[in-house]
């Protein structure tokens, strides 16, 4: 329904991605800040003008059309309700300029105020309103214009956590009720995961991976995707079960998500015990580049070489210890960098502080492997 | 509070002494003005029909000359703050030159325009007979012509200040530019506007120079109250200080009826 190129060209940045959605489908642009996603989504409105590509919107060039001749509908990321006109007069601008009646746009902004369950806020200014509220007003004021596209700026980025979660089901419930394409953008995995059908990730201007949620999440092919999504992520050659690690790794939930990405990896220092090199068995029988990738709670940490041989054991060194949720996240130099997660009891008995020398096991079963 | 008062009853006297200076040396006309006023004969002298007939007239051409700043200063401030043209900070310094120029300068440049005999005025006699040179008309160009960079300049510091997103967020929702303006744009700067308008008032009121020298002086058609002000000196020393606090009085009033609903909220 929605195909584009959108080309944006500024002094030291580049945006250039293209971006197809389909009638009743959301698409999350996700990506960290910088990336152009914002970029990207107001050259979908018009805010923007494009240096090159186009947007076809059932097959209609509209890439030079202002923003108030486009179909469009938009949720800004602090609401932008006008603070002049009360919440009813907000949902009705739009209908108004579009040649509705006084009336009938009071009555159909009435409507979608009920909709979206505020409608004994009809006569309250945006400032008297929450920020759920005027989130919901937000939306209200976007949808009533009936648009065929829908653009969302970050939604759900201004809200504290607990109205967040309300809010975040309110807004998958109008989605999937809306009858257009809607484009997302958000740097919060987990708004992605649920609100959206497809996640397009963008980086440093371009698109870097694209795909439904769970398979993004299953499958991460950059090192922001992977820290997101929380697993290690490496790259190598696999010779069936056997995964030979190249010299760079992506990097993965090793790293602190806001790190900025694009410069991540670097070579492994030469790891004894590895030598020629760091080889993983994994659980798919592969062959040629692949990704291999495995969750923190996949490694065990032992103070001393544990017996039995599980198939994937290094000697690492305690790089750093975080609290993550209900456990501890360990990070792991040494061969390869990798995260993992363990108990805090475990954290007091192994006694794990940066610079011990640890033995590191990973379960094969639990390290995926996947075509890069 | 105690430290603020600690801090205020410290306050160095190299400040305390020049700023009380500045107070009384504000406040002290004003107050001579109340004391030599005759307040035995002011009841009668107000009643006098010149002294009411130069105060309509005053109210008069200060209101309409602050009705055309309006009309042009406003979309000029637009033009200032949102335009993209070139050459736009030229036309703000070009804005800004009748707020420092001596307003009898301007009276002289307006009469060379709009005189008779001026560039422009020339062609509006031979077209249409009127000339605006000594008419209450020319009064309110005069008045308008000084009193339009005060509005201009206020407004378009409103107009930079406001968030410019709104309007960008109402042309998502198919507003067209004037619909943003007037619906979006206008009513977020309004304060400003106000805040504009009450000081293009102000000064339009008080305008001498100009006046005097594009429009004359004559009793009941271009004699406001500053002119007549000037007049009643030389003759009435007395009914001077009578029109002088009247037009006080005037200010003041407008000042602060206007204060709590607009030109504080700025």
């Amino acid at each position: 329904m929605i195909e584009s190129r959108l080309i944006v060209e500024r002094p030291r940045f580049r945006l250039d991605i293209e971006l197809d959605v389909a009638r009743g489908e959301v698409v999350a642009l996700l990506g960290p800040n910088g990336a152009g996603k914002t970029t990207a989504l107001r050259a979908l409105a018009g805010l923007v003008p494009l240096t090159g590509g186009h947007i076809r919107l059932d097959g209609e060039p509209i890439q030079d059309a202002p923003a108030e001749r486009r179909p469009i509908g938009m949720v800004f990321q602090d609401y932008l309700l006008f603070p002049h006109l009360s919440a009813l007069e907000n949902v009705a601008f739009g209908p108004r300029c579009h040649g509705m009646s006084r009336k009938a746009s009071r009555l159909l902004a009435r409507e979608w105020l009920n909709r979206v369950g505020l409608g004994e806020h009809a006569v309250t200014r945006p400032g008297e309103l929450s920020g759920g509220q005027a989130q919901r007003v937000a939306l209200a004021r976007a949808l009533a214009v009936r648009p065929r596209l829908l653009l969302l700026d970050e939604p759900l980025a201004a809200l504290d956590a607990h109205t967040r979660l309300d809010i975040r089901a309110r807004l998958h419930h109008h989605l999937g009720d809306f009858d257009g394409a809607a484009v997302l953008v958000t740097h919060d995995p987990l708004d992605a995961m649920v609100l959206a059908d497809r996640l397009v990730v963008v980086e440093n201007g371009a698109v870097v991976q694209q795909g439904p949620p769970s398979a993004v999440a299953r499958h991460p092919r950059t090192g922001y995707v992977a820290r997101l999504v929380g697993l290690n992520l490496y790259r190598g050659v696999a010779d069936g079960h056997a995964v030979r690690l190249d010299g760079v790794t992506p990097g993965g939930a090793g790293r602190p998500v806001s790190q900025e990405d694009g410069r991540l990896g670097g070579a492994f220092p030469g790891g004894a015990g590895w030598p020629g090199g760091v080889t993983l068995n994994v659980a798919e029988s592969q062959s040629g580049p692949v990704f291999v990738a495995f969750p923190p709670s996949a490694v065990a940490i032992y103070r001393s070489r544990p017996d039995g041989s599980p198939r994937n054991l290094w000697e690492a060194t305690v790089g750093g210890v975080e609290r993550h949720g209900d456990s501890v996240r360990v990070l792991l130099t040494g061969p390869i960098e990798a995260a993992a997660d363990v108990t805090a009891a475990a954290v007091a008995e192994l006694d794990l502080r940066p610079g011990r020398r640890v033995w590191a096991a990973l379960k094969a079963t639990e390290t995926h492997a996947y075509p890069a | 509070m105690g430290a603020a008062h600690r801090t205020a009853g410290r306050m160095p006297w190299v400040l305390t002494v020049p700023a009380v200076g500045g107070l009384v040396f504000l406040i002290l006309p004003l107050a001579g003005l109340l004391v030599r006023a005759p307040w035995s004969t002011m009841g009668e002298r107000l009643a006098e029909p010149r002294v009411l007939e130069a105060l309509r007239l005053s109210l008069v051409t200060a209101t309409l000359a602050t009705a055309i700043c309006l009309v042009l200063g406003v979309p000029l401030a637009w033009l200032l703050a949102r335009g993209n043209l070139p050459g736009r900070r030229l036309l703000r310094a070009l804005v800004t030159v009748p707020l420092v120029l001596p307003p009898v300068v301007g009276g002289v440049a307006l009469l060379l325009v709009l005189g008779r005999n001026g560039l422009v005025g020339r062609r509006l006699h031979e077209a249409f007979g009127f000339s605006l040179p000594f008419t209450t008309a020319g009064v309110v160009v005069a008045e308008a012509f000084v009193a339009m960079p005060f509005l201009v300049i206020s407004v378009e510091g409103a107009l930079k200040a406001a968030d410019s997103r709104f309007e960008e967020a109402a042309a998502t929702l198919g507003a067209s530019r004037w619909r943003v303006f007037s619906r979006i744009t206008l009513p977020l700067v309004a304060p400003g506007v106000s805040a504009g308008a009450v000081l293009c008032w102000a000064r339009a009121l008080g305008e001498f120079g100009a006046t005097i020298t594009f429009a004359g002086n004559f009793p009941g058609t271009t004699q406001t109250m500053p002119l007549a002000v000037y007049l009643a000196l030389e003759t009435d020393p007395e009914a001077a200080i009578v029109l002088s606090l009247v037009l006080l009085a005037v200010s003041v009033a407008v000042l602060a009826g206007l204060r709590g609903r607009w030109v504080g909220a700025s």
